[in-house]
């Protein structure tokens, strides 16, 4: 399978927190519940009729719509990850991640970063709620609500990159970097892994898709 | 991706000069029927295909890596490159261009030479900038940085990035090429356009060069770093 795992050499992936980096384009969910709940109420919301579940390192038949997911060891969030395809026509969103968050009554993040628009936003859910919020365009606009805390945009503006790693840090959320580099295509026969992603290093990790 | 060293025939590299785009003008389509792809409307076409927003950016990087050389698309990296200059303006140790190819020089009438990693495309669907070494807590900087120590500039020759981008961004900012200048490093940039009648077809123009200096100073032909691209969709 082509998705590349990327990450700088140090800090073991487990102690990993904040976001591996702000140059590739990159779209996930983030969920404060188990990989099986996160994957039964996201299979629920979007239909998918394909459920592998502990896929890792196993073989398993490609579908439409392939969407993994995961938790690495040692961290705290389940992760929702749908690689590109041209084909797909599935797409994560905000109301995805307010979807999940009320129906699992719990915490979700939105998180999603264009390096190409020069854009980075994340949405923090708690029971369905969004209690805070921010998107940012660079040199264009920005926007910050929140629930939680009291902060002027004049200070977020400054580094709005910095202000949003230290929440995914606070929140004891790590944002990882995939590429992929071919695109899965249905029919296919594989084992699901992930490249330079030990199977030690994760938890749990379950295949969803469309038949 | 390519060029001809000073050992080139100097009637050829006169005629290739000439021909050559050398002046920092805005770019242009690969078409005059072309109309340049701004990000607001890329956002709309985007929009008119239900493809939303958050999905802008890999669209328009794709589109740019696989048309920019048609027929031999630009592979996505997945590599980190350190930039130790990166590391002390913003804290970031590295950098990770959208597309890395070897540079190819042709000694005329000796081997080809090839140097890894030592040539950049970098897609850029923005407003409101021309891209200077700071933008994306000096994303731009760590590219030059990097290409700066590359393989190519190790041997003295010549690194390049390509800028691949709506034409919201006119020319690429005089800080960077300030930067890139010092470094040996060519800018080139290339817009995308729009087809006629407006359907969402989207060609890139041809990689003009905004610092010729680089190669003319050691006598050097640039050949051959893409467009216009084939036609694509995001």
């Amino acid at each position: 399978m082509s998705i590349y795992f990327v990450r700088a050499e140090g800090v073991p992936l487990e102690q990993r927190r904040g976001i591996e980096t702000i140059d590739r384009n990159i779209l996930f969910i983030l969920v404060r519940a188990s990989v099986e709940s996160v994957a039964q109420a996201f299979s629920t919301l979007k239909q998918m009729n394909v459920w592998v579940s502990d896929a890792y390192e196993r073989e398993i038949d490609i579908h439409n719509e392939s969407t993994f997911v995961f938790r690495f060891r040692g961290h705290p969030w389940s992760i929702i990850y749908k690689p590109y395809t041209p084909s797909g026509r599935i797409y994560l969103t905000e109301e995805d991640a307010c979807s999940v968050s009320e129906s699992l009554s719990t915490s979700v993040i939105y998180y999603t970063g264009s390096d190409t628009c020069g854009t980075i936003e994340y949405h923090l859910y708690s029971n369905g709620d969004c209690v805070e919020k921010l998107s940012f365009e660079e040199r264009i606009s920005l926007e910050f609500q929140s629930q939680l805390r009291q902060v002027e945009t004049r200070q977020i503006r400054r580094d709005a990159y910095t202000f949003t790693m230290n929440f995914i840090c606070e929140q004891d959320a790590y944002i990882p970097c995939f590429v992929a580099v071919e695109d899965l295509t249905a029919g296919q026969h594989t084992t699901l892994g992930i490249e330079d992603l030990m199977p030690n290093e994760v938890e749990r990790m379950d295949y969803l898709a469309q038949q | 991706m390519k060029y001809l060293h000073q050992g080139a025939l100097f009637i050829g590299l006169a005629a290739t000069v000439a021909m050559t785009p050398f002046n920092a003008q805005a770019q242009t389509c690969a078409d005059a029927s072309q109309t340049p792809l701004t990000k607001i409307r890329l956002d709309a076409i985007a929009a008119s295909q239900g493809i939303p927003l958050s999905q802008v950016g890999i669209r328009f990087e794709e589109f740019a890596l696989r048309t920019i050389r048609p027929g031999n698309p630009v592979p996505s990296n997945r590599r980190l490159f350190p930039s130790p200059l990166r590391q002390i303006r913003s804290g970031i140790g590295n950098v990770q261009p959208d597309g890395v190819v070897p540079l190819v020089v042709r000694l005329i009438p000796f081997p080809t030479l090839t140097f890894p990693d030592s040539v950049f495309y970098e897609s850029k669907a923005v407003r409101g900038t021309l891209l200077p070494p700071s933008y994306e807590r000096y994303q731009i900087l760590g590219f030059l940085d990097v290409l700066g120590r590359s393989p190519a500039s190790v041997d003295n020759e010549n690194p390049a990035i390509v800028f691949m981008t709506t034409s919201d961004v006119r020319t690429i900012s005089a800080r960077t090429i300030v930067e890139a200048n010092r470094r040996g490093i060519a800018v080139w940039h290339v817009i995308a356009c729009e087809i006629a009648p407006p359907s969402g077809n989207l060609q890139l123009g041809r990689a003009e060069l905004l610092n010729p200096g680089v190669y003319l100073d050691p006598g050097r032909i640039p050949t051959g770093y893409g467009g216009p691209g084939s036609i694509g969709r995001i």
